[in-house]
This record gives C-alpha cells, structure tokens and sequence, in this order.
C-alpha cells in the first residue's frame, strides 16, 4: 500500500495552456416569472361552433386574473405570458387558418389575450424533421426496485410504459421450478397506502426488428407523453445544444391552411413576455386530471441535463427568486369545474 | 475462436471433456475461457476443483447475465481458485483459463431476442480477450443451444470474425450413436435449427465435428482377453463404424476420441500430467485430450468436408 | 399584486439549504479496449460518445485525444457495505460517463455521493430524480467504515456495485456505428475503485492500494471543491494501470507456444506504445502533485518505461534473426 500526502504546493504557478471543449453550451434564455396556459380542446372541440369555445375562455379569465396576482418574482416586476397548446397530433382539421383566426377572437373577445401558439405535433417533431420526444424518452428513468438496484443490473429495455412501482402479479410460473403467488401492486414512494400507475408513452407500430429510425418514424406518443414534453419546454428545461428544443418563432401576419406548415411555436402579440418560464400553470377542463397525473409521473422520471437545471436555479438565485428543486413542483394546474 | 459443445444424452463426458480440453489448450498457450452454459447443472466449478462454485455461483452467473440481472457475469481465474495444488500452476508459455459460471438453481428459460443480444455482446466479450471460449452446453435441444446458434449466425456476426467449432459429443454405443445423429440431422436438430438462424446448410456443416467419448478397449474385458472376445470387439465396433456412417457421424466428421479413463469413473476431474507420471491416469488419455486441443486450434482440421 | 415568494416557503432562493451535504462519494471506473481495428478518428469518436440527444460530448486534442460523453443516470436502492453494525440502505441515482482516450482506450465511470441519515423511508421518486448523483441512505453511518465497506466489499446481490455500472457504459459503445468490432488486441478490461471523504478544508490525502485481485483501490480525504479533480486522478490512474496490464499481457502472449511473436507485439506498440503520459490531463496542482507522491513510491512510469523496452528489444531480435535468417538462405 502506498499512502500520499502531496507536498503543499507552496506556490501554485498560473497555468499556461487549457483546453477542454465543451459539447454543448447551454443558452441563457429570456424568462418569464410564469407561463400560463390558457384553456385545452380536442380539435373537434374547435370545430364544434363557438358557443362551448367562448364559455371555457370565459370561465378561464377569473383564474388567469387570479394567477397573475399570485406570480412568484422576486424583486423584480412580475412578467407573465399565456399560451394556447393546439391539439394537431392526433387529429388534424384541414381549414386551419379558420381554426385559428375563430379561436383568437374568441379568445380575445373573452377577455383573455393569448401570446403563443403551439402546435402538439411539434412536441413529437419538430417542423425541421427533429425528434423533440426523444430528447424527452432518452432521458426517462425507470424507478429503482427497492432493495435490489445496485447498479449492477442493466437497466430495462423501455416498452413504451413507465409506472411509479411494481404493477401487481399474477399467480404464474416463470421460469422450470421459479413460481410465485399473486400479489398487490406496490408504489415504490407510497406513504401508507399506494397509488399505483402506470402510463403509456407510446405505441411501436414498426414491424418486430424495423431499424431505429424505423421504429421512430412510426412511434405514436401518447397524449400524456406529449404534455410533459410540452411542459418541459415552456419551462425552458428541454435543450438540443444547449439552444430550447422548441423556438419561438414570430407570427408573419397570416395563418397557412395546413398545420404541418405552422412554425413549432408562433408569438401572436408582439408585445408579449418571454414565453419561457420559471413556473407553468395550466388551466384546463377537469377532465384532463387524469392525463396530468400521469404527466407528473412522467417529468418526476426524467433526468434533466445538469448544466441546463443549474444555469435556470443559478439565474433564479440570482433574481432572489425562490425555485423548487423537483421540476413537477414547478408545474401547477387549476382544473375548471366540469358538467358544463 | 468459439467452442460450442453439445450432445443428445446427458452423462456422455461433454463436461468432463470440455474442461480438460480447454485445460490443454491452456497449457498450449491459449488464453481459454470456460462458460459454463449448462444453465440446469453447471458442474465446471466441480470439475476444476473450486469448492465456492461446485453447484455454480450464487453472485449474478451466466444465467443471471442472459436474463438481464447482472451488466457483468462473475467469472474467476481458475488456478487461483482451485483447491487443487497441481492445477494452480501455470507453466512457462502456457495462458490463462478462467471459468465463467452458471448460477445456482438456474433453469430453463423462454428465449427471447433480449437474450439473443446478451449472448452476442456475451460471446464478443469474452472473444476480445480470449484465443478460445468453451461454452458448454446442456444435453439435448435447450434455449441455450438455440440462443448460441442464433448469437453467432452470419446475420449478426462480423464477417471476419474468428472462427467458430461445433463439437457433438457422444459415447460409443448403438443408442448413442443413434441419438446423437438425431440430435444433428432431425426435424428441429442442431442443423436444421441453424439454418433457421441463418446459415448456409453446407457452411454450418462444416463446423461440426464429434468427439467420441469414454471408448472402450480390449482391456475392458480384463486383464486377459481371449480371442473370442477380441474378435467380437473387433466385429462390434466395425458394426458401430457402419452405423455411424449411415447416420452421417461418419470418419469425416470425427475430430477424435477420448479413451475410456477409469479416473474418470470415480471423479469428475482434469486429468494433469502428473496423475499419468503417477501411474493413475493413462497416457492415451491426456494424449487424446492434447490431440484434439492441438486439432481445435488448426483450421486445416476443419477444412474439406 | 406579485408576491416576491410562493405561499408557505421561507425567502430563500432554493429549496431549504439540504441539511445534509454528501459526507462521502464513492466511484468505480473500468478501463478496457474499445471495440475497434483502429483508433476512432476525433469526429467519429464523437458522434460515437453522443450518448444522449440533444447534447454533444466534451472533447479535447491535446496533448492527446479526449472525448467525454455526457452524464447519463442509473436508479439505486440498495445496501453500503460496512464493516460494523447494520449495512445502510440507500436511494437515488448514480452517475456515469465514457471517457475515450487517444480514440482508443475506452473507460466507464461511474460514482455517486452519500448523504448520511437523510430520512426515515424511502420517499416520492421526484425528490431523488432532482439529486441526480446522489444517494441518501436511510440510516446513519460512519463515513470511514463506508468509504473502507465499499473498496473491500465482496459483490453481492444486494450490495453497490458501481463497476457493474461502468461496464454497462463501455458495453453502450459496442453497439454504435462507428465501432467495427475487430479489435485488433487481445485485452482484458480492469477496474479501480475509489472513495472520498469530504471534508471541507482539508489537505488532500491519498492512499493507493494495487490489490492481488488486479483492482487498484484509491481513498482519499479530500475538500469538496477538489472532488472533480480527484475523479480526474482515479481516472488516468485506471487508464494508465490499464496500459501497464495491456502491455504486459501482450508481451506475456508474445512468448507462448506456436505463436508469432510479432502478432502479438506488433499492434500493441502501434495502439498502445504512444498513448503514456499521466500528467496530461490533471489540471490541478494538487492532484500534480499527488500524482508525484505517487510515482516516487510505486513507480508506474518506471515499470512502463522498462516494460516497453522489453518489448522493443524483443522486436529488435526478431528482426535482426529475420535478416540473418534470408542472409543465409541467400547465402547458401
Ligand atoms: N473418457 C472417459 N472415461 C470414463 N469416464 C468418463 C470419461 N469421460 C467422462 N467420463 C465420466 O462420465 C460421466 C459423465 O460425464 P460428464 O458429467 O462430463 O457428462 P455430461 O455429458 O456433461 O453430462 P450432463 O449432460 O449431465 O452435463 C462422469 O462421471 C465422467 O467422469
Ligand atoms: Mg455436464
């Protein structure tokens, strides 16, 4: 054995030569104090009349009102921005500047102003053909089963699924002479009692042994997948070289008939706030309750890029303004009452 | 290079064989490696001497690492861990042997691509710092004799990769002979199940060769064998020859064969140099065991089939 | 009206301050051969470590190639080993990273810190998922007898296994495009562990121990601001063993049975024989000058030196018998 103590380096002479080339740098983006979501539909929602439209923007206001007051700042003066997520994913209208034009106005007219437009299709891709959701998938962890994880087990293939424990098991027999009994599920953070979940991310439609690209270019997100992307970027957290995943684009005075050709995110008034921030709230009809639990298991299972949640927490400091640790402590919701 | 053993039957001398002869091809200079692929009863631990591993390991084996539980199967040095003094030493100019093992109370499995994978990465591993792995395989068709098929076909192994040895080991017997062809050549066989992962019939082919095993001679009978006796020796094995030809596991493909060792039927073991200078083991034995190591490591062996 | 902090926090700028810092961080790092008949040229080296989308790895030219993919995470819930008294358990993440050197020499990295006594269960993922790196055990325990449980503990299954770890990082870059898997050199792949104090203000102190397992094992007593460097120093400290080990293998190999020597000799020297040099990438004086401590007593530059001449005077017989060889035949 051969122990060390290094002789005191009495005087440490400036160093002559450095390099080391860092990958990727990370942006320091304008933020806004909160970024509020204005209301959520289906797209058949926004072609059913104007009538169910203009009551949820209506019913929206009171609660933008009341969330502007309660704007987490600092010392400085609060800054706020609202935007509206268009839901083109899944089912796609063909007269979109109709669309758009309508529910701005409608928007507008109930006294709620949107500054952006984003597109739900771009969480999946963005318009440049970049894969904004893997960025998202490759950094989702599984949760560690207790006791047995000590980082000598690789970790599992993702399925397309991600759960907060052990889903219960039936009564089978694995492997010769390997059986087990039923037993409950288990959520591996429970208190007392568990509340076991598990959410689909995705749905592979690529044939058994298509190559990755393959596999990509046929993968179905799933709505809750796509929220937590979305999230992840309105609070600026989401990078590709250090740059927002998503960019801001400005709105050129006029919106194209197809949603493909709609920028990944369009500022609607030129006078907005920035439309990253350090918080998110997401007002939206009760029903979606069920679809942002599981966008908290979710984000509670990501792994952000290091340098990306220290240069935010960094300005926060420096701003004197307070910012939770865990990111889904940045997210919050007010779900509209609903039978309306 | 890749060392597949295989047989029909179980107790035909594959593991006893297989441990010697990568033994041998230690003492010959090549860095061995043993993985012990016998998934329901790993018994290399027993057979090289190593008291913490004679039922297999219990710390993440071979089988754990298939199915996903380890990164990194345990393996060991062998003649650091044997208890046997002879076997601990490594001569000038001979290379190192290390055992991979199976784990305790490890099964049958349902394969899967998943384990097809592990098995790739498994075997270019080990090839990466090994001249010759020996996997030994359990007796009859199993998931781990479908999964090695399927881990080193052409489809997924680099063109210039090493090459690969197919060994069928059977004793020498009417129903072994029988069984051991069966094995080859039937529906769901060895031969058929490798051109179902890819290969080309003819190439996989060539690549088999069996190992006779525990072959008796004349002196089975006793000390004094009459001419009776001779004769009708003579006559059975030629009655065997026949038979193994018109079942394919003719001379062509024999790469060799073990005499019968009566060491061998007391104790499963590696049978050193040393126990022929004692008079304990035979000569022929370690002769045939050094033949058929020198014959594995020449390609000419396996040329013109 | 804006408020300057949310409802219920204390006006503090982050979460309350953790009342417990990381006492103890422990690391593992695996050195091998990566999969290829050449070294990677820098481009391909880094498309090769851009492990994660969306971020490149680090990289530098000189003296040598260096490229460093980004973090990537791995879940923990298991056991430290201990000497005495009841093994912690402990939940959270460890970190790890591949290091290529000279498009070569490939090595898995991998550590996490320790927070002693840091609650009474295990809690919701969301809080272990914001301490990437870290692990909080649930019990107490002291940081000396963890630091000497984790370098001398046998593996079990469910004991920490951060080699385990690093090996599946190196595993990641077999399946890459870039890597053609014809190694041209037979190697072992070898580990080192390590494990630090922290102790704010303190002189760094180091004891390396080679163990007749071949693991190299490093404890260091160390303030935490150094703690970067010192995983730096556990890491050329693995590579360069790895050298020695690789260079001698081959050598060893040169000299068996049946075997052209020049096989075996020659690729080591082209892929190994220029890639020595312990201080190129340890920035801090400090670690300098532990890596003096080091050498003056162990003396790895040495044995390297000797061991490379061996092998040049090896090659220098061969040739001179090769030449003398065809002189005769011409001769005769
Ligand atoms: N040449 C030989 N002479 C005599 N006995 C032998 C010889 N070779 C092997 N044996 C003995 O035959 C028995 C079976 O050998 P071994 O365990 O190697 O068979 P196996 O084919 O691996 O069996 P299993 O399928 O059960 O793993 C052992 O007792 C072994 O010592
Ligand atoms: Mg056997």
């Amino acid at each position: 054995m051969t122990a060390v103590t290094p002789a005191r380096a009495s005087s440490t002479p400036a160093r002559v030569f450095s390099e080391r080339n860092q990958g990727t740098t990370v942006q320091n983006l304008p933020l806004s104090h909160l970024s509020i979501e204005v209301g959520h539909f289906y797209m058949d929602d926004l072609e059913n009349g104007e009538e169910p439209i203009r009551r949820q923007f209506e019913r929206v206001k009171p609660w933008l009102d009341a969330a502007m007051a309660t704007v987490v700042c600092g010392e400085e003066k609060p800054r706020v921005s609202t935007c509206f997520l268009v839901d083109d994913y899944f089912q796609r209208w063909p007269d979109a500047s109709r669309i758009m034009e309508r529910l701005l106005r409608l928007a507008r007219e109930s006294g709620v102003e949107i500054d952006y437009v984003a597109r739900e299709s771009s969480c999946a891709r963005r318009l440049d053909g970049f894969g904004v959701a893997e960025l998202v998938a490759r950094r989702i962890l599984e949760e560690p089963e207790p006791e047995y994880s000590t980082g000598g087990r690789p970790p599992t293939a993702h399925t397309g699924w991600l759960s907060n424990g052990r889903p219960p098991r039936e009564a089978t027999v694995l492997n010769v002479m390997e059986a087990h009994d039923w037993e409950a599920g288990q959520e591996y953070g429970k208190r007392n009692h568990s509340i076991f979940l598990d959410v689909e991310l995705w749905k592979d439609r690529a044939e058994p042994g298509a190559d990755e690209e393959e596999v990509l270019s046929q993968r179905l997100y799933s709505c809750p997948f796509l929220a937590a992307v979305w999230q992840l970027v309105r609070l600026g957290l989401l990078r590709k070289d250090g740059a927002p995943a998503l960019e801001v684009t400005d709105w050129d005075g006029h919106w194209s008939d197809e949603w493909t050709q709609f920028p990944d995110i369009v500022k609607v008034r030129p006078q907005a706030k920035p439309f990253y921030a350090y918080r998110s709230l997401s007002i939206m009809p009760q029903h979606f309750l069920g679809i942002e639990h599981a966008v908290r298991t979710i984000i509670d299972h990501v792994l952000l890029d290091q340098p990306v949640v220290e240069s935010l927490l960094l300005r926060a400091q420096d701003k004197k303004i307070f910012l939770p640790s865990a990111v889904a402590d940045r997210i919050s919701h007010h779900f509209l009452e609903g039978g309306q | 290079m890749l060392v597949f053993s295989s047989s029909d039957k179980g107790g035909t001398g594959r593991s006893v064989t297989s441990c010697n002869l990568a033994y041998r091809l230690s003492l010959i200079g090549q860095d061995v490696a043993y993985l012990d692929f016998d998934f329901g009863s790993p018994t290399a631990g027993a057979i090289f001497e190593i008291p913490t591993l004679e039922r297999g390991t219990p710390d993440g084996g071979l089988h754990s690492y298939i199915l996903g539980k380890v990164a990194e199967p345990a393996r060991v040095d062998v003649r650091v861990v044997t208890e046997r003094t002879a076997l601990k030493e490594r001569p000038p100019g001979s290379g190192k042997l290390s055992l991979f093992p199976g784990d305790v109370g490890g099964a049958e499995f349902h394969l899967t691509n998943d384990h097809i994978k592990k098995a790739i990465d498994l075997f270019e591993t080990v090839e990466r710092e090994f001249d010759v792995a020996i996997v030994d395989l359990s007796a009859g068709r199993s998931s781990a004799l479908d999964m090695s098929l399927q881990a080193v076909s052409p489809k997924v192994r680099p063109r210039k990769a090493d090459p690969i040895r197919w060994l069928l080991f059977h004793r020498w017997t009417t129903q072994h002979v029988i069984a051991a062809s069966g094995l080859l050549f039937a529906e769901n066989g060895i031969v058929a199940c490798a051109t179902n992962a890819g290969f080309d019939q003819r190439g996989f082919r060539s690549m088999v060769r069996t190992i006779r095993t525990a072959v008796p001679d004349d002196t089975a009978f006793g000390k004094e064998t009459t001419p009776e006796q001779e004769a009708w020796l003579r006559k059975s094995d030629d009655i065997l020859k026949g038979l193994a030809k018109a079942r394919g596991l003719g001379q062509d493909l024999l790469a060799g064969l073990t005499p019968l060792e009566p060491m061998l039927l007391w104790r499963e073991q590696v049978i050193m140099d040393v126990d022929v200078k004692r008079r304990l083991a035979k000569r022929a034995t370690t002769k045939s065991f050094d033949e058929l190591a020198d014959r594995i490591i020449h390609d000419d062996a396996w040329e013109g089939f | 009206m804006a408020r300057p902090a949310a409802p219920g926090q204390r006006h503090e700028n982050s979460d309350p301050p953790d009342k417990h810092r990381p006492q103890v961080v422990l690391g593992a790092v695996t050195t091998g051969l990566l999969n290829t008949s050449e070294p990677l040229p820098m481009e391909a080296a880094r498309q090769a470590l851009a492990l994660l989308p969306g971020v490149s790895p680090d990289w530098r030219r000189h003296p040598i190639e260096q490229v460093v993919s980004p973090d990537l995470f791995f879940g923990l819930d298991c056991k430290l080993a201990v000497r005495s008294g009841a093994q912690p358990r402990a939940i959270g993440t460890a970190r790890a990273r591949a290091v290529l050197t000279a498009g070569h020499v490939l090595q898995g990295s991998a550590s996490v810190a320790v927070v002693l006594d840091a609650s009474k269960r295990r809690l919701p993922w969301a809080h272990y998922a914001a301490r990437t790196g870290t692990v909080e055990a649930i019990n107490k325990a002291d940081p000396a007898d963890l630091v000497t449980g984790f370098l001398h503990a046998r593996a079990g299954n469910t004991l920490l296994d951060l080699g385990k770890t690093g090996s599946y990082v190196m595993s990641l870059l077999d399946r890459v495009p870039q890597v053609d898997r014809q190694a041209r050199l037979k190697t072992q792949t070898r580990r080192l562990l390590w494990a630090a104090q922290l102790v704010p203000g303190t002189e760094p102190e180091a004891q390396v121990e080679a163990g007749d397992d071949g693991v190299f094992r490093v404890r260091m007593a160390i303030a935490p601001q150094l703690l970067p460097t010192f995983v730096d120093f556990c890491e050329v400290l693995a590579l360069h063993d790895w050298l020695l080990a690789a260079l001698k293998n081959a050598f060893d190999r040169s000299a068996r049975r049946g075997r052209r020597a020049e096989d075996e000799i020659d690729p080591a020297l082209t892929y190994l024989g220029h890639i020595w040099n312990p201080t190129a990438h340890l920035s801090s004086q400090e670690m300098r000058s532990l890596w003096q401590a080091l050498e003056d007593e162990a003396q790895l530059t040495w044995e390297w030196q000797s061991t490379l001449t061996r092998v040049r005077d090896k090659v220098t017989l061969l040739t001179r018998k090769a030449i003398e060889e065809t002189l005769h035949k011409e001769s005769v």
